[in-house]
């Protein structure tokens, strides 16, 4: 079949010579008015005639069109004919055309011009199930095309580039694949496109060679100059590739780090590693690592992540309003993806500094079988413990809280065929706090223990069909066990979980018909929980409570023992629908998520009585609607609405600390914004947000509550704002992104009760992180940030309490004052030395270069009459080095 | 340990072995020091009791010398406090009136009957039950596995909470054990002060209690002593020291022997303590605690106060007037 051919753009004959006329007023005097030709504004497209179409032939027609002052095309006529059906097809879409009109002397005049217009025959486009390929290599200096370089896809296919630079591969299956460029004297670069079935994408990579005598390490420098605009899986989501994350400062090399200065991202209290995310409590963000569900992203402190940065492809947050492939979880989504395993040789790194050291090593076993393993260990108690022989006697490592952590990664992956995979690993992590501060008053001798080991073992499946299609299929099992042991004069405080938790995520992904893709999976979840818990039901506290900190919790205590069982098996099923040559995409989803909740016991044990269990059904739907319009190439809409459901915290479930037959809670996302190319490659982001939760588990109010009742599901929350991200792509050899969120995040803890401030309520939070690459290796980065303070209760009183010998607060208004604003700026400059073959990175990572006091939270004396901050980091360099081979 | 505590806090909130330049809070510890009228210690007799059984109670106030006697209050707080209460009573108990609120009197001394509901409202017996709804939540024992009856003062305007530790039973103990527990168990006695004595090199010279001026009780100007509070050894209940006696552990649920532990705060009108408070853990024999204080500068009077604290709610003191010369 022959389809209409396109155009050949107008060889515009136009002006004044012949054989055009031009009707111009005579200016007056001798000099000759300034005559500007019209400008086609708005071309039409003619058909290529179906009558013609056996003759396969190229045609010209030339016209001569009559242009009015207004710009309009009044009058169409036939210089040179093609043919009559040639010259009906041109005369009519020339009829449409729309012109800037001719001026002279600054005035617009009507004129007559000549048009060529051709008509190109080409078969007819067959409705392609895959996508194309096409770009070229250049000289960044010279622009010419640089030969053969090799052109790899992570779909197996690859190319090299011809004698002009340029490449072509055809018949890809869609999807996000990376790109590898190659070849002799480069080091090899990798990046990422986005192919749609259907669609060609087309890119110019830039590539600076230096002299040859120029000695410089940096041989090859790959630009990304141009590339289609990348179709995104999440209508707002923000995704950082590894390479660009550890560059970032403050993150100490850390690529997971950089999530802490992404938008919507409140700043966490210093030390804590919480992930607060568009106003939700850091429980309610959900981590995963490819698929598989991570109990946390930091080691204690917030020094460091879970995964050594060698095995992280990317990290992506997702705020708020994401698709159904994922819930249990009313707040935001982190999602990491790993590395694919496809290097050539030994690959590795050792990387120290005065927090940790960590080592990691990938190699090719065998032509499809390839490993990687890594780990990490911090040494932070060993060098405090060393050095603080300098400024005191006394052992410090033993009474401060420094975090020991370690963590380890394996992977196994074989390459089944050009495009499956099967993946094989296991992820473990450590952590543990020990600290005492002994006291002659027994009173007031404290002590504390805590601790946080998982490990996840997984199996994936990934194959990818030359029709589009992906299946994958990930299982995993794991454990948790935490431990957190307390004591605060006579009261003890004792919690311990242990858990087991087995999951199992399949979907199928392909394009169904042009424009559609549809996706349908299964993520299913089941975790096992032992607890024990004894101690003050006061502590920890909880959202919500009115306290200060360091105070001693309530002297009451209790104690339970309880086994949980919290799972769900949830089917989704997702469209991607695309409109309008795919300038609009409709990507509705359902989930639909039955959520089973058994307790051991559902009072509390006297001694005497038997344990009865519980168990809770809640069967939920949840449809996600996300929606995205590309006005212009540069100028986007979207829009995204979601429900969220979130199972009970296993802690939760205690019939003497909690409530046995708690529910889920509910969240609704909305999400509304836009984003505009102000170039290629910076793109502003806007973004404005509603979320609702209910159903939250809060401390019962009553005097006397029910037993077995201590918690009740009468809490609300509501977060909304907006968030602002201005982000530079890697523009030679700067990259960098500013983000500022307004968030006002609010809770209810009875239907009755008036809106409060919620515990991590961070009104304005901004970030500025840039990096600059400033030659011979070096590379300069800086971070600026700017966070309001979380809101604390005021104490406007106190009270002798005569039994415990100490003051008691009297508090005012929930939430009333707040800590004081952060300021920090920070600085990483790192040096790369090539040697041999390897690289050996020094940095220096400086936090708060400015030394600012930057209050981190409110503390009172004694009788609560004076009160004073404890400020967190003052200026903290940390020195270290990264060689990789 | 000043330093320790003050990096602990830091770190406590930082996680982090980092922060080793001061970034901390050194607040005055000024609560040793009376500077104006201030209860101290508020005492019940007997120490713990039944509901219904007749108590008498007596406050502390110490005052700076020619100071008036603050106007006192006393009441029974009946109230409840709900759980999200992270303080020891229901706020409500601490104003001057209310409907839970039962007066006991005016002055320093107050007596009354220990409410009938106490273990009711405040120990392991489930709140009155409503029709309709599910039996009400008892109570948690402290760590001792006592329950306490609360008591409040107004004294000079400003409230203050007494508790008395009251007899209720057990919570969750099997028939055998509640029978071995109330077999073993002794109430509590207040704890007494033996003596108070400044150390020299070699010897313990122990002041003489009481208002009046003493030749024991002569320091120096600026002068730095050394104090130990002794109290006396106990083997077995009831007793003034830091007595054994049996509890109902919630945890493992068994009847255990256990000992308490002494607390003592110290309080002068003028001068200097090391420390606020001192004391000894329940698994530490010693019958004694030391503390240093630093005398003032200048002659003068000074009113030193000792208050001797077990941890199941029982109170004892002395008081000195010391001649700073």
């Amino acid at each position: 079949m022959i389809r209409s051919s396109i155009l050949l753009f107008a060889a515009l004959l136009l002006i004044v010579s012949s054989p055009l006329t031009v009707h111009a007023q005579g200016a007056e005097g001798d000099a000759a008015p300034t005559l500007v030709p019209p400008v086609l504004l708005e071309f039409v497209e003619a058909p290529y005639p179906e009558s013609e179409a056996a003759s396969e032939a190229d045609v010209a027609v030339v016209l001569q069109l009559s242009i009015a002052a207004t710009g309009e095309v009044v009058d169409v006529s036939v210089l040179e004919s093609g043919g009559e059906a040639f010259d009906e097809a041109a005369m009519e879409a020339a009829r449409g055309f729309v012109f800037e009109p001719a001026t002279s002397g600054g005035e617009p005049i009507p004129v007559r011009i000549g048009y060529r217009y051709e008509f190109v025959w080409a078969p007819l486009l067959e409705l392609k199930s895959t996508a194309d390929f096409k770009g070229v290599v250049r000289d960044r200096a010279t622009k010419a095309g640089i030969a053969g370089v090799t052109v790899a896809l992570g779909s197996g296919q690859s190319t090299v580039t011809d004698e002009g630079g340029a490449f072509e591969i055809l018949d890809l299956p869609p999807g996000l694949w990376t790109v590898e460029l190659s070849g002799d004297g480069i080091i090899p670069v990798s990046t990422e496109e986005v192919f749609e079935v259907s669609h060609v994408v087309e890119v110019t990579y830039d590539a600076s060679v230096p002299e040859e005598s120029d000695g410089d390490e940096d041989e090859v420098e790959f630009e990304i100059v141009f590339t289609i605009p990348k179709v995104k899986k999440q209508v707002v989501s923000t995704e950082i590739l590894a390479d660009q994350g550890r560059r970032v400062p403050g993150t100490q090399g850390d690529v997971l780090k950089v999530v802490e200065n992404l938008p919507g991202v409140a700043r966490a209290a210093a030390g804590s590693g919480d992930l607060v995310v568009w106003g939700a409590a850091p429980q309610d963000t959900r981590v995963y690592v490819d698929g598989i569900r991570l109990p946390r992203l930091y080691h204690d402190g917030g020094y460091r992540s879970v995964i050594h940065s060698d095995l992280v492809h990317s990290v992506e947050l997702i705020p708020g309003a994401y698709g159904p492939t994922y819930g249990r979880g009313l707040g935001g989504l982190v999602s990491v993806q790993l590395s694919r395993l496809d290097d050539e040789g030994f690959h590795g790194s050792a990387d120290l500094n005065g927090i940790d050291g960590a080592l990691s090593a990938r190699t090719r076993l065998s032509d499809d079988l390839h490993f990687a393993i890594a780990a990490r260990r911090s040494h932070l108690d060993e060098v405090v413990g060393r050095t603080s022989s300098y400024f005191t006697d006394e052992d410090v490592a033993s009474y401060v809280p420094i975090p020991r952590f370690w963590d380890g990664q394996a992977r196994l992956q074989y390459r089944l065929g050009a495009e499956t995979f099967l993946e094989v690993g296991a992820l473990a992590s450590s952590d543990a706090i020990d600290h005492a501060l002994p006291s002659s008053d027994p009173a007031l001798s404290t002590s504390k223990t805590t601790s946080l080991d998982f490990y996840r073992v997984f199996a994936r499946y990934e194959k990818r069909s030359d029709d589009g299609s992906v299946v994958s299929v990930v299982g995993s099992f794991g454990g948790d066990s935490s431990s957190r042991v307390e004591r605060f004069g006579a009261t003890p405080i004792e919690l311990g979980k242990d858990s087991r938790i087995y999951g199992l995520r399949a979907s199928w992904r392909a394009p169904v018909a042009v424009g559609l893709m549809a996706e349908i999976g299964v993520d299913a979840e089941l975790e096992t929980f032992s607890l024990y818990r004894s101690g003050s039901i006061g502590a920890p506290s909880r959202e919500g409570d009115k306290t200060v900190f360091g105070r001693p919790p309530p002297n009451q205590i209790g104690s339970d023992r309880w086994d949980t069982l919290i799972g769900s098996a949830a089917p989704y099923a997702q469209l991607d629908i695309g409109l309008f040559d795919g300038r609009l995409h409709l990507i509705p989803g359902l989930r639909l998520e039955p959520f089973l909740a058994q307790t051991s016991r559902i009072t509390p044990d006297n001694g005497t009585n038997p344990a009865i269990s519980i168990v809770r059904q809640d069967l939920v739907v949840e449809p996600r609607l996300a929606a995205r319009y590309e006005i212009t190439p540069a100028l986007g809409v979207k829009a995204a609405y979601g429900i969220y459901h979130q199972p009970p915290q296993s802690e939760d479930l205690s019939a003497v600390f909690g409530t046995p037959p708690l529910g889920v809670s509910k969240a609704q996302h909305l999400l509304l914004g836009g984003s505009y190319k102000l170039t290629d490659r910076l793109e502003l982001e806007a973004t404005g947000f509603l979320s609702t939760s209910e159903g939250l588990a809060v401390r019962s109010l009553s005097q006397s509550p029910a037993l077995a009742n201590a918690l009740v599901q009468e809490g609300t929350g509501r977060s909304y704002g907006g968030q602002l991200l201005l982000r530079q792509d890697r523009l030679g050899p700067f990259f960098g992104w500013m983000s500022y969120s307004l968030v006002r995040s609010e809770r209810k803890d009875q239907p009755d009760s008036a809106w409060r401030l919620f515990d991590y309520d961070q009104l304005h939070v901004f970030t500025a992180v840039a990096s600059f690459d400033a030659g011979a290796g070096v590379e300069i980065g800086g971070r600026f940030r700017y966070s309001t303070g979380f809101p604390r209760t005021p104490v406007i009183g106190s009270y002798y309490d005569a039994v415990n010998d100490r003051y008691q607060p009297i508090f005012g208004e929930y939430g009333a004052e707040r800590i004081p604003s952060f300021i920090s700026a920070d600085l990483r400059v790192s040096k790369r030395f090539d040697i041999d073959s390897t690289e050996l990175e020094v940095y220096l990572d400086v936090q708060n270069v400015s030394n600012h006091r930057n209050p981190e939270e409110i503390v009172y004396d004694p009788s609560f009459t004076q009160q004073d901050y404890i400020s967190g980091f003052p200026i903290l360099p940390m020195l270290g080095a990264r060689w990789s081979w | 340990m000043v330093a320790l505590r003050k990096i602990g806090n830091i770190l406590a909130l930082a996680a982090s072995g980092l922060l080793l330049t001061g970034c901390g809070v050194d607040f005055d510890d000024h609560l040793s020091l009376v500077e104006e009228a201030r209860v101290l210690a508020i005492r019940s007799e007997p120490a713990e009791a039944r509901p219904g059984a007749k108590i008498s109670y007596h406050a502390l106030v110490a005052q700076p010398a020619g100071a008036e006697a603050p106007a006192m209050s006393w009441a029974f707080c009946n109230e409840r406090k709900p759980l999200a209460e992270l303080g020891p009573v229901n706020l409500r108990c601490l104003e001057a009136k209310g409907e839970n609120l039962e007066p006991l009197g005016e002055g320093v001394d107050a007596e009354g009957m220990i409410p009938r509901q106490a273990c009711r409202n405040f120990g392991p017996a489930a709140p009155a039950a409503t029709p309709d709804e599910p039996p009400g939540r008892p109570v948690d024992p402290d760590a001792t596995g006592g329950y306490y009856q609360p008591v409040r003062i107004i004294a000079a305007g400003e409230p203050a909470l007494g508790q008395t530790r009251i007899v209720c039973g057990l919570a969750g103990a099997t028939a055998e054990q509640l029978g071995e527990f109330n077999r073993r168990y002794t109430a509590n006695q207040n704890p007494a002060l033996d003596r108070v004595s400044v150390l020299r090199p070699g010897e313990e010279l122990p002041l003489k209690p009481g208002l009046e001026p003493d030749p024991a009780n002569v320091v120096r100007a600026g002068q730095r002593l050394v104090l130990r509070a002794s109290w006396p050894s106990c083997e077995e209940g009831p007793c003034p020291g830091a007595e054994p006696y049996v509890a109902f552990e919630v945890s493992s649920r068994e009847v255990i022997d256990r000992r308490e532990s002494i607390r003592v705060s110290w309080y002068a009108t003028g001068g200097r303590f090391d420390q606020s408070g001192t004391g000894r853990e329940a698994d530490d024999r010693a019958t004694f605690t030391e503390n240093g204080w630093l005398a003032p500068k200048t002659p003068g009077l000074v009113r030193l106060w000792t208050v001797i604290r077990d941890d199941r709610g029982g109170v004892g003191w002395l008081d000195f007037l010391i001649r700073v010369e």
